[in-house]
């Protein structure tokens, strides 16, 4: 895990010297009365990892499908790889990868059959072509599976073997569409892996979900979406102090003293208390050591007390004090 | 790029069960059944050419004897008789041995059933015709010339009525437009073949349709190669079922055989193109499509006469446009004139009529499918 925290951290430096693969302007898409998208606007560098993050129905999947030329949009612009993208800019969509969010393979089809279909659509050379499907097969580890069916395939390695059909061609620039929704917790740590080693071998990624966890696992730059919005961008530290909430101490206690929680209160840093359900939740903005401050003042009232958590920010707060509800919602 | 594109696609198509099973196994599986019922119906109707009849003649009557004698005793008879005495006969037909008994006594004919069917009808019927006939020459004056003419000319029409007219060389077997709508029915099934291709094409139906068109494929290509491939099995499965029809079960189709395979050929495509287009209606449901094929293909036939025979011919009574607008009704026409008639003029107008729907049909699917932008995915 380390490793790939660096490898987050090494990507988000310098990035104004790094050129824009997808740049996207005042972008609006309406689905008769509803706004899908509202005056979205994104620039993608290259090398990123880049999320884009937010609940259902936010608008990340329009974006992806209005960049890829597929929808058609209201207004606004869009280039990739600094051209216009449309339907027939077949030299640009020779350099895109698409992972869906529904696995897209033929059951028909063998696992080294769906992957060499797919990659027969981009490669013709015939040795180039099958060292590029012999590469995308050891990639996802499906060496085994070669000659299955999909329909016998685990719902893992179903997903494995749709990441395999999207980027079986090497391409550039490769969008990620909730690859990991219903895969188990195993099966999702290798694809995350996957997509990082896509990374680290030279590829852009576009990298969608409602699964905070993954993308500030993975991402450079999160783009946070509601309702068709751009909310903010930012790599998750960024993001994370852009809020006022650093730390929440959680404590079980059967029973507190009007006065003592008026002492808790008084404790540096504390902007906000609340006891619920013989929990009480203390949130800090900034400070240091804020744990050891409040046992310390929970020893001297000679209060018992159960479990203790302290928990740092994560994007669901982010988003929940940037739009007022949880990511989950 | 189109081979790559058209291997898969058929590749697909042939190991799908559910287009494997209809287009294919079920034309087969419905034409061996109905082999085998119309075996049945014919072998029964065999047996319904000789009636067993027992007879209780008086000696006198030679010129009835005579009559009789003329319904039985060859190949072609119709009558099975059993010359006897009253008693036997009565026991005869006791036992059911015999479906009648005619008796004659004194010029008069009588006929004896024990229960009613279309044999006891058959009898009633030569019997009346007898009498009928022996009626009208005992009653006119045969020494006038005039009135003998008449009772000649009576007589030899309705020899005329019954006699056998071959006006084709072709199989002129009723059941054999069952087959030829079960052949209409296997072209129309093409559509489930229509119906996936342009699942696999338009990004809105399905995620490998989104994928395609992805992909740098120009979009004329993919969806040559897919039609194209998406056409090639149903015609070799149609090509298989005739071949099946015509040389296993032996079934004689009638006309000339690359001529069957051609109108099928027009069929197949028709099929194809209407599964493209309902295919590619983007609000309606996969499953409700098929539904909806199922039935469009199974109605089609049924007015071509699958279920029903004659059906056609009455429709073609209070409503050809029907007829004319039916593949399934042009395509059994297009084989029954190729059977029957000597002549190509009434195949070559259902050719051509096939031929119109074909690029119709073509020309709506593609407008339906050719689409790059999307409003709602």
């Amino acid at each position: 895990m380390s490793k790939k925290s660096n490898h987050v951290n090494s990507n988000s430096a310098d990035l104004d010297s790094k050129t824009s693969v997808i740049i996207v302007e005042n972008l609006v898409k309406r689905y008769k009365e509803l706004i899908a998208l509202d005056h979205f606007n994104l620039d993608i560098k290259e090398g990123e990892i880049f999320g884009l993050l937010g609940p259902n129905g936010s608008g990340k999947t329009t974006t992806i499908n209005c960049i890829l030329a597929l929808l058609k949009y209201d207004k606004g612009t869009i280039k990739v790889l600094g051209k216009e993208m449309k339907p027939d800019s077949y030299d640009l969509k020779r350099n895109i990868g698409v992972v869906m969010q529904n696995v897209a393979v033929f059951d028909e089809l063998t696992v080294y059959e769906n992957i060499d279909y797919f990659c027969g659509l981009y490669i013709k050379d015939k040795s180039t072509k099958k060292q590029y499907v012999e590469d995308a097969i050891n990639f996802v580890d499906l060496d085994k599976f070669r000659k299955f069916y999909p329909k016998k395939l685990s719902g893992g390695l179903l997903r494995r073997l749709n990441i395999a059909c999207g980027i079986v061609h090497k391409p550039k620039l490769i969008f990620m569409d909730e690859p990991t929704v219903a895969v188990d917790p195993q099966s999702r740590n290798n694809i995350l892996e996957g997509i990082v080693k896509l990374n680290e071998q030279g590829a852009t990624i576009v990298y969608t979900s409602h699964y905070m966890e993954e993308v500030e696992q993975i991402c450079t730059r999160i783009s946070i979406m509601d309702k068709g919005k751009n909310i903010t961008i930012g790599s998750a530290p960024e993001l994370k102090k852009m809020i006022k909430n650093t730390e929440t101490i959680s404590i079980e206690l059967l029973d507190i003293p009007e006065a003592v929680l008026e002492k808790i209160k008084n404790i540096n840093h504390i902007y906000k208390t609340e006891y619920i359900d013989n929990t009480l939740k203390l949130y800090f903005s900034g400070g240091r050591h804020n744990l050891i401050n409040v046992l310390d003042l929970l020893k001297k009232e000679d209060l018992h007390f159960g479990q203790v958590y302290s928990q740092l920010p994560t994007l669901n707060d982010v988003f929940l004090e940037l739009t007022g509800k949880e990511l989950r919602d | 790029m189109f081979v790559h594109l058209y291997q898969y696609r058929l590749k697909t198509i042939i190991r799908s069960k559910e287009e494997f099973f209809w287009i294919l196994l079920f034309p087969i599986l419905l034409g061996t059944f109905f082999y085998v019922a119309f075996s049945n119906i014919s072998k029964s109707t065999e047996n319904f050419s000789t009636i067993p009849v027992a007879v209780a003649l008086d000696d006198e009557d030679t010129f009835f004897q005579s009559y009789l004698d003329a319904l039985s005793g060859d190949a072609s008879s119709i009558l099975e008789i059993t010359y006897t005495d009253d008693e036997e006969a009565e026991q005869l037909l006791k036992n059911e041995k015999v479906t009648g008994i005619i008796t004659s006594q004194n010029g008069e004919v009588t006929l004896t059933i024990s229960q009613s069917g279309i044999y006891q009808s058959i009898l009633k019927e030569i019997v009346d015709g007898y009498i009928q006939s022996y009626d009208v020459i005992h009653s006119v004056d045969l020494s006038d010339n005039s009135k003998l003419e008449l009772v000649l000319s009576k007589l030899s029409s309705n020899q005329d009525y019954i006699r056998n007219l071959d006006f084709t060389n072709g199989n002129t077997d009723i059941f054999v437009d069952y087959y030829y709508s079960l052949i209409a029915m296997a072209c129309l099934f093409a559509a489930f073949s229509g119906q996936s291709c342009a699942d696999g094409i338009l990004a809105n139906l399905s995620p490998q349709g989104m994928r395609k068109c992805l992909s740098p494929v120009h979009r004329m290509t993919m969806i040559l190669a897919d039609i194209t491939a998406s056409c090639t099995f149903p015609i070799i499965a149609n090509v298989a079922v005739i071949i099946y029809l015509s040389y296993i079960l032996k079934v004689n189709l009638g006309g000339s055989m690359p001529l069957i395979f051609a109108t099928s050929v027009l069929g197949t495509i028709i099929g194809v193109t209407v599964g493209l287009c309902v295919g590619s209606i983007y609000k309606i449901k996969k499953e409700a499509k098929i539904g909806l094929l199922s039935a469009l293909s199974l109605f089609s036939s049924f007015l071509s006469g699958l279920m029903v025979g004659g059906i056609k011919y009455d429709i073609e009574k209070h409503a050809p446009f029907i007829n004319k607008l039916n593949p399934a009704t042009v395509i059994t026409d297009a084989l029954y004139s190729l059977n029957i008639y000597d002549t190509y003029e009434k195949y070559i107008t259902c050719m051509i009529i096939l031929a119109v729907m074909s690029v119709v049909l073509c020309m709506i699917s593609y407008f339906m499918i050719r689409r790059e932008y999307y409003a709602d995915l």
